[in-house]
């Protein structure tokens, strides 16, 4: 009889674990390349319902239909949508549109970002922000050669094609290898505005966008709406604790007492 | 429980702190050589919720659902996009138009580098900054004056090519050649250290100043009788402002949020 309270208890729980998915594209609604996330519920645990023996008869007991034992979140689905662009001025900020990202050399192995806020190290390689070498059809991709530093005036002298070749004073150096991923899918995120490594499997279709920034795809008034979904779904399923929590009572103190 | 308290208080305090870094902008609109600087944000680390017995039910051959812990500021970028130039018709404002930097002491003997140009001279020649420090010049204007403390200097003025050749012009035909102004840059413009965004000083990420002379290849050239205004953009820290407001606002109000789940939570045993 007290198994809705713990469905009620599960609701609650998942809620929160909402809120938490929600809090998160909130506090990055200006991450630059953030794609957002959305905690998917589901019910789980499907059972099949029989009625009592109370018939006696040799069919019974019979299934009533099934009930759904809890609920929970099944996936938290990163949804790839393009953010906007934003217009920097800034000659290291890229911007991908379409399906594209850009690889980023890892300790042991690489890194996938979507964040195109790049810098340059003290040898001249274009770096992301945490300092990771960003990868080139030719590995990393040098913009000022050693020797050179001097002839290069940053904010002037680099040209990105849409296609992701850079060129430096007019000089085709490298193209931005990107990896193609398949909207459809789900990636694994691991902080610092990186995607885990997974097989590209989709045509690439991207342009590359110079002096520009893709900001956050969270929309701050969908996620706003979503809040007050959540909560309005946690006070529910309080209410129904707090039913059941009366019901008990009654259980518990008055069907006992003669009264 | 309720770690979203935590993950919308790093939102609250990244964006206070673009809150600050663009009152910082705005309050510099007017400060010749100011370069602007913005702040980048990046997602803090990932964890699965199944780590934390929250209920999940993944669907076979699908990812875990995981859930992130907030944001950080990644990264505060000064912006060297070039200044608009302002004429002053001062002998010793001068200003850098293209890339570069002059080159400054400060009076612990190290060096530091700036683009506000705006200098002045002490009574003995030596061309300072408003700061104190003085302009890093293969020649001392000190030299014409001769030697002793009360010297002075002869009458005329100090002119500067745009290719940094400095002149002393004392009204003769010829003017007394005194040497060249040079210029400095960094593979890694963005990688020095700022000093309230006027004075810059040489880090490991910057790499090392490169020397060069006004005028050549990637250098910038020098205008005197200009200053390089502050490259704060009104309009552009103004929209900033709005939105950085909206974002800050929106994680108080899911911190509220939280805090109210947490309410109902206490009020089922009441």
């Amino acid at each position: 009889m007290i198994r809705g309270l713990y469905i009620a208890e599960g609701a609650m729980i998942t809620q929160q674990a909402r809120m938490e998915i929600l809090g998160h594209n909130l506090a990055n609604q200006q991450t630059p390349g953030f794609k957002k996330d959305n905690g998917i519920q589901t019910s789980f645990g499907e059972w099949l319902l029989y009625a009592r023996n109370t018939t006696g008869l040799p069919e019974s007991p019979y299934p009533i239909g099934t009930m759904a034992h809890n609920v929970a979140l099944s996936e938290s689905y990163t949804s790839m949508r393009d953010g906007n662009l934003n217009n920097t001025g800034r000659s290291l900020d890229f911007a991908i549109t379409g399906n594209g990202l850009f690889q980023v050399e890892n300790e042991d192995g690489v890194l996938y970002t979507r964040n195109g806020h790049m810098f340059l190290n003290a040898d001249g390689y274009l770096v992301d922000v945490e300092g990771r070498l960003i990868l080139g059809e030719n590995g990393p991709i040098q913009v000022i050669a050693p020797g050179r530093e001097a002839f290069v005036d940053l904010e002037r002298d680099i040209a990105v094609e849409p296609d992701g070749s850079i060129l430096v004073l007019g000089e085709f150096v490298d193209r931005f290898d990107l990896v193609a991923f398949d909207p459809e899918l789900n990636f694994t995120k691991v902080g610092d505005n990186y995607f885990e490594p997974f097989e590209a499997a989709v045509e690439l279709d991207t342009v590359i966008v110079n002096r520009y920034l893709e900001g956050s795809n969270v929309d701050l008034a969908a996620e706003m709406v979503k809040m007050m979904e959540i909560r309005r779904n946690y006070e529910a399923a309080q209410k129904i604790m707090i039913t059941y929590d009366g019901i008990l009572n009654k259980a518990a103190n008055e069907l006992g007492s003669s009264g | 429980m309720f770690r979203s308290l935590s993950t919308n208080l790093s939102g609250i305090l990244a964006y206070q702190q673009s809150l600050n870094n663009i009152a910082n902008n705005i309050s510099n609109v007017n400060t010749a050589g100011f370069r602007s600087s913005t702040v980048s944000f990046s997602d803090l680390i990932y964890r699965e919720l199944r780590e934390r017995r929250m209920h999940v039910s993944p669907i076979e051959g699908e990812l875990e659902p995981q859930n992130g812990k907030g944001v950080r500021i990644s990264s505060s970028t000064d912006s060297f996009v070039q200044g608009s130039l302002a004429q002053t018709q001062r002998d010793l404002d001068l200003a850098i138009q293209g890339d570069g930097f002059f080159r400054i002491i400060r009076p612990d003997g190290s060096f530091a580098y700036t683009r506000s140009g705006s200098f002045i001279m002490d009574p003995a020649g030596n061309i300072l900054t408003v700061q104190g420090d003085s302009l890093d010049l293969p020649f001392s204007i000190a030299d014409l004056t001769g030697a002793g403390e009360d010297a002075e200097l002869p009458p005329g003025k100090l002119v500067v090519s745009s290719e940094g050749a400095a002149y002393w012009d004392n009204g003769d035909e010829n003017p007394v050649y005194l040497g060249q102004i040079q210029l400095y840059k960094f593979v890694n413009t963005a990688g020095l250290l700022s000093e309230n965004g006027l004075r810059y000083t040489e880090t490991e990420v910057s790499g090392a100043a490169v020397e060069g002379l006004p005028g050549e290849d990637g250098f910038g050239v020098v205008r005197q009788r200009f200053i390089e205004l502050s490259n704060a953009n009104l309009a552009a820290e103004m929209v900033n402002m709005l939105i950085s407001q909206r974002s800050l606002q929106s994680n108080i109000r899911a911190l509220m949020t939280s805090d109210e789940l947490w309410a109902y939570t206490l009020q089922v045993r009441s």
